[in-house]
């Protein structure tokens, strides 16, 4: 079975051969280990492809070594004409905000920022995304688009204090705000469900380790229905809609569901996200991806540690297909490299599905009867 | 009218606690009296953060509060005479840009009356170090979020050693990546996640070292 059969079995809760992995891979020494020479679109689904993951939504050529220069004069593709200021820190290839034009209230009507059209978007968006999918493909991994982040972008833009202020004090305002985050949203996931794709996800990060950022109140006026414009492209075409905000999401999850969401990510256990529960009380609902903590146990564990993560990870979640097993969030530079290959090689192992396990048994049988012969 | 204030900041209404405050100043209640207000009103803001009435967004917005509210209050606690608040070095560490964490634990820092160096964020040990010596402060704040900067945050207390300050200087560090078992590991005082709990820890220290 191939990585793309074995994903979709998942999505659609059959079973497949085998614990499909789901996973992204923010790590240097990786790449450099695993993914051979040539060009980066060669070198990253490569690693992929050796670690023995089945499907990711890391997009190749952004960090882990170049910095969001797009940005100065663009977020995303809404068009500003002031500067924002951003600063990468390579180690980890993640980028901050750290200037930004909106510093009262008041900026929120005064700092222009316009979205492009449509086309303008599309245009950039499509081939771009088509690349990645065939990049990955010619190494049999299959490519899903995360768009993000109608909250994180606008909590990042803003700063907390400004964007709690605006919450409190100019609600109207920011709904326009958010509406253009929005707006740029839509446009890009129904251009990727016209790419007939395997699934879709939206990533907006809206808990922390002990629960939500926000209230529950907030998130249902202003962010679910703006949510749920997004991705009703994509779920006319048949395509699942999967989620992923690390933290801990117990709250919320039946408002997720609700909307349209049919899978979860990355399930932190570090959030009090227990799989088996998950598994429990949404395993019918939701595909459940990640899950191995990669806060403690991935980068600061031993491989028989990740092994026994791992192999517990399994049986609670595999049973009744659903389930794709990755790190809780991404495989970050601290991860060091025998770990992160003991986890997809554990789910490889101990991720047989019984009816894979049946036939393995029967060709051993074979092939033992064959040699006696 | 005090109880109007302590309401103000608990509703998180920014709208009205200038005009309380400045009420409150008119009706002749001590800076001091008021700030006490205003700490009740966190204090409680606390509990409600802890029982997850509130978010992190209305802690943010309850310190909003509290800056207009401290904005006016400032220029007449200059007159109050001796400053007896102990104070911390808050910084998030070298390698971690997140100060949601730091933010929070500054606020509630400020409304127990703590003075605080806030270093912001990506800021390397020997900074920590250097404005403990400089200040002669004794507790030092290190927020981190990632385990990927936990390392970092440990190496405080190497570099205090080596400037020979660590017998006067505690360190706690706080946030996400933060473990009880980095004290025995990394040597740090205290290692926390929750802001109130790190709060706690520090009062402490203040009240049983006198941490200037």
């Amino acid at each position: 079975m191939d990585s793309y059969e074995r994903f979709v079995r998942t999505l659609n809760f059959e079973e497949p051969d085998r614990v499909a992995t789901w996973d992204m891979v923010n790590n240097v020494d990786l790449y450099t280990e695993l993914g051979g020479a040539g060009p980066i679109n060669e070198v990253v689904p490569r690693t992929y492809q050796r670690l023995g993951i089945d499907a990711t939504r890391w997009p190749i050529g952004l960090p882990p070594t170049e910095s969001k220069t797009w940005c100065s004069d663009r977020f995303g593709f809404l068009v500003s004409k002031n500067q924002f200021k951003f600063k990468t820190i390579p180690e980890q290839g993640t980028t901050w905000l750290v200037e930004s034009p909106f510093k009262t209230l008041g900026d929120l009507t005064d700092v222009q920022m316009e979205p492009l059209s449509e086309s303008e978007i599309l245009d950039e968006f499509i081939p771009i995304v088509q690349s990645f999918m065939k990049a990955y493909e010619k190494f049999g991994v299959v490519y899903i688009f995360c768009g993000a982040t109608i909250f994180d972008d606008t909590v990042l833009l803003l700063g907390w204090p400004l964007f709690t202020r605006a919450v409190y004090q100019e609600r109207n305002k920011l709904r326009k705000l958010l509406d253009k985050f929005t707006y740029v949203q839509e446009v890009l996931a129904k251009g990727w469900a016209e790419l007939d794709p395997a699934a879709y996800m939206y990533g907006d990060d809206i808990a922390y380790k002990h629960g939500l950022m926000i209230s529950p109140k907030f998130l249902r006026e202003d962010w679910l229905p703006r949510v749920k414009r997004v991705i009703e492209p994509v779920r006319k075409k048949g395509i699942k809609a999967l989620f992923h905000s690390d933290g801990n999401l117990w709250r919320f999850i039946d408002d997720l569901i609700e909307v349209g969401f049919e899978g979860l990510n990355p399930i932190e256990p570090a959030a009090y996200m227990d799989i088996g529960d998950v598994k429990a009380k949404y395993g019918d609902k939701l595909v459940l991806l990640g899950n191995i903590d990669c806060s403690q146990v991935l980068p600061l564990g031993s491989a028989s540690d990740v092994e026994k993560a791992t192999v517990e990870c399994i049986r609670k979640a595999a049973p009744g297909s659903g389930f794709c097993l990755g790190s809780s969030s991404e495989i970050i530079p601290a991860i060091p490299m025998t770990n992160a290959v003991t986890m997809y090689k554990t789910a490889r192992k101990y991720g047989l599905y019984p009816r894979a396990q049946k036939r393995n048994a029967q060709v051993a049988r074979r092939r033992k009867k064959l040699t006696e012969v | 009218m005090l109880s109007k204030v302590k309401t103000a900041v608990v509703d998180l209404d920014i709208r009205e606690i200038g005009g309380l405050v400045n009420k409150a100043l008119k009706s002749g209640f001590k800076p001091m009296v008021i700030v006490q207000a205003l700490r009740e009103g966190m204090e409680e803001v606390g509990r409600r953060f802890e029982s997850h009435e509130y978010f992190v967004s209305e802690l943010v917005m309850a310190g909003e509060v509290m800056k207009a509210a401290l904005g006016i209050l400032k220029p007449f606690l200059k007159y109050e005479g001796k400053q007896t608040e102990a104070k911390v070095i808050l910084g998030t560490i070298v390698g971690d840009l997140h100060d949601i964490g730091k933010e929070i634990v500054k606020t509630l820092l400020i409304s127990a009356g703590f003075g605080v160096y806030d270093l912001g964020v990506d800021v390397p040990p020997e900074k920590f170090v250097e404005k403990a010596r400089e200040t002669g402060t004794r507790i030092i704040g290190v927020s981190a979020l990632l385990s990927t900067s936990i390392l970092n945050a440990a190496k405080i207390v190497e570099t205090l050693k080596e400037a020979g300050l660590r017998d006067r200087v505690k360190v706690i560090v706080g946030g996400a990546a933060a473990r009880p078992w980095m004290v025995e590991k990394y040597g740090v005082d205290a290692a926390v996640v929750d802001a109130v709990q790190g709060l706690n820890i520090i009062k402490e220290w203040a009240e049983e070292n006198g941490a200037a």
